[in-house]
């Protein structure tokens, strides 16, 4: 145990607390909101975040900041699917080089991050209104078509009311005739019982936060409200206890740094991205708040990509909402890298060098 | 009073068929079901009481018992089953096993499965500490009555359980990975922009058109 917190220390501070303490621990640690988090999660229901989203300057910012642990990324899965006993090839070093580009391949497939886009309107549209077939049935009948080859979302799905009305179905009607003819495996006809408030608050005191999103993303649509409730609620649990590395290289790290981004709550994400001394991913993010936000005050200062910090510090005097602990640790940091080097030129010197 | 009898086991297989071709019984059986209450009385069984399974004990006296001293001294650290050995003819077990073990609030069986022999051992969506005894370590599948030797009724009620809990959060488990088609949510065709003003008809919009 004291080999790996010394080894984490080394990696950063941030590292070695993690390392020490347990997940109640850190949830305690935390004291004002170790009850239930009292930030209410914002949506995307006014500006559309799609076309920033799917920008190919954003989508690249994200996939790069995003980090790649191979030993993350391809971990155990543990699906109740048959065990196979490992295999075990002898390859000369071409061989090994493709098949690791193809496992690099297969690493960005399962990276695929899920889509921001805005919440949906209600479906209000009405085909036609027949009171003379008020009466024909006590039941409502909800008409499907299946025929094969058409999306989910494009599927015409209608529904005869009690009162002869035709309609559009609605969305809630629309995910459960889809789910019954063209079932999506994880989904379930009826919502989970791990997306009510209290069973939420439960998953995610045990920090859970990676099965919470993995479900919302097999059970819900990405412009589901319920969605976004849901992944809002997580964000926001993840920023007040300060642990995003937990996400890092998988695929929800990219939306959870777009939903910081988008609400302007990325100080205590660069923060922490210094401790931990991962100074291009802060330039990154700054780069990515001033695509976001391209009216701020330090977004029409020239972005020097070779020197992360400067990026950092720009942010911090123009448009920082936490000044004063950013400064901080930029500080600790700068004095971090100037003993370190002292140190080496101390041993160097010692050397005779 | 005949469905009495019947429900105490007295009689059986000559009891309904003297049901069945009318009232027929033998003579010692008739004096029996005229005698009243108090022949009811003392003709109920008296029930051995480590046998007796009536009684309900609550999910939270489960919970107190999984952390307490007999637990320890009973299972050690060590699955409630592990320990357990079943009772058959010959060297190979039979492919299921008995269908339950506690009839009518009583234990029927000499030998009872891991958990129909333990009272205080309660399957419920809450104990997940037990519930994680019965599933694998290496793929998070139930594991089979071959290994764990539970009766059919006490498999299925772990089936259940297990089920709940995974729906509401308790125990968790990898959810099977869910492909986007990007194209569905945002046409390629749209133009993607960093300005602010734009609000493009995204594919998400409320009216439905055929086709395209």
């Amino acid at each position: 145990m004291m080999e790996a917190v010394k080894a984490a220390a080394s990696a950063g501070l941030r590292l070695a607390w993690t390392a020490v303490t347990s997940p109640a621990a850190r949830v305690a640690a935390v004291p004002r909101l170790a009850r239930a988090c009292t930030t209410i999660p914002s949506k995307y229901d006014e500006r559309d975040p799609a076309p920033l989203f799917f920008d190919p300057n954003v989508q690249e910012i994200l996939k790069r900041v995003t980090g790649r642990n191979y030993d993350k990324i391809f971990r155990r899965r543990y699906d109740e699917k048959r065990l196979s006993p490992p295999k075990y090839e002898f390859l000369t070093d071409e061989e090994l080089g493709e098949l690791r580009e193809e496992m690099e391949k297969k690493a960005e497939t399962l990276l695929q991050m899920p889509p921001v886009v805005k919440q949906r309107e209600p479906i209000l549209d009405v085909l036609s209104r027949d009171p003379a077939l008020v009466g024909f049935d006590t039941c409502r009948y909800i008409f499907t078509d299946i025929t094969y080859g058409v999306t989910d979302r494009k599927r015409f799905i209608v529904v005869r009311d009690a009162d002869g009305t035709l309609r559009q179905a609605s969305w809630e009607e629309r995910d459960r005739m889809n789910q019954i003819y063209n079932p999506q495996p994880g989904r379930k006809i009826r919502s989970h019982r791990v997306f009510e408030e209290e069973n939420l608050k439960n998953v995610l005191d045990r920090e859970e936060y990676e099965f919470v999103l993995d479900l919302a993303c097999a059970q819900f649509e990405p412009d589901d409200p319920e969605y976004q409730r849901v992944t809002g609620r997580v964000y926001e649990t993840l920023e007040a206890r300060r642990c995003y590395q937990i996400l890092h290289s998988t695929r929800h790290y990219g939306p959870l740094c777009f939903y910081l981004t988008w609400n302007k709550k990325i100080d205590n994400l660069l923060t922490t991205l210094i401790q931990q001394e991962m100074l291009s991913e802060g330039a990154d993010i700054v780069r990515l708040y001033y695509l976001i936000h391209p009216d701020s005050k330090s977004a029409g200062h020239h972005v020097d990509l070779s020197l992360p910090l400067e990026t950092i510090k720009a942010y911090m005097e123009q448009d920082s909402l936490q000044r004063a602990k950013l400064q901080l640790a930029i500080q600790a940091y700068q004095e971090i890298v100037q003993q370190r080097h002292q140190c080496q030129e101390d041993v160097k010197a010692a050397h005779g060098l | 009073m005949l469905t009495g009898l019947l429900r105490a086991g007295v009689g059986g297989r000559q009891l309904i068929q003297g049901w069945q071709r009318g009232v027929s019984l033998s003579a010692a059986r008739r004096c029996e079901a005229t005698d009243g209450e108090e022949e009811e009385g003392r003709a109920k069984k008296e029930i051995d009481p480590a046998k007796d399974r009536t009684r309900v004990i609550p999910v939270e006296m489960s919970l107190k018992y999984l952390q307490s001293e007999a637990y320890q001294t009973a299972y050690g650290e060590d699955p409630v089953w592990k320990k357990y050995r079943r009772n058959f003819k010959g060297a190979f077990p039979p492919k299921k096993t008995r269908k339950m073990c506690i009839r009518a609030g009583v234990i029927s069986t000499g030998n009872p499965c891991p958990i129909c022999r333990d009272e205080y051992l309660v399957l419920d969506p809450i104990n997940t500490n037990l519930l994680k005894q019965f599933i694998s370590p290496h793929n998070n599948s139930i594991l089979p009555t071959s290994i764990t030797n539970l009766c059919r009724k006490k498999h299925r009620e772990l089936e259940v359980s297990v089920h709940k809990a995974r729906d509401i959060g308790l125990l968790t488990y990898d959810v099977p990975f869910r492909r986007y088609h990007y194209p569905d949510y945002y046409p390629k065709d749209t133009p993607t922009s960093t300005t602010t003003t734009t609000t493009t008809s995204s594919s998400s919009s409320s009216t439905l058109t055929p086709g395209s």
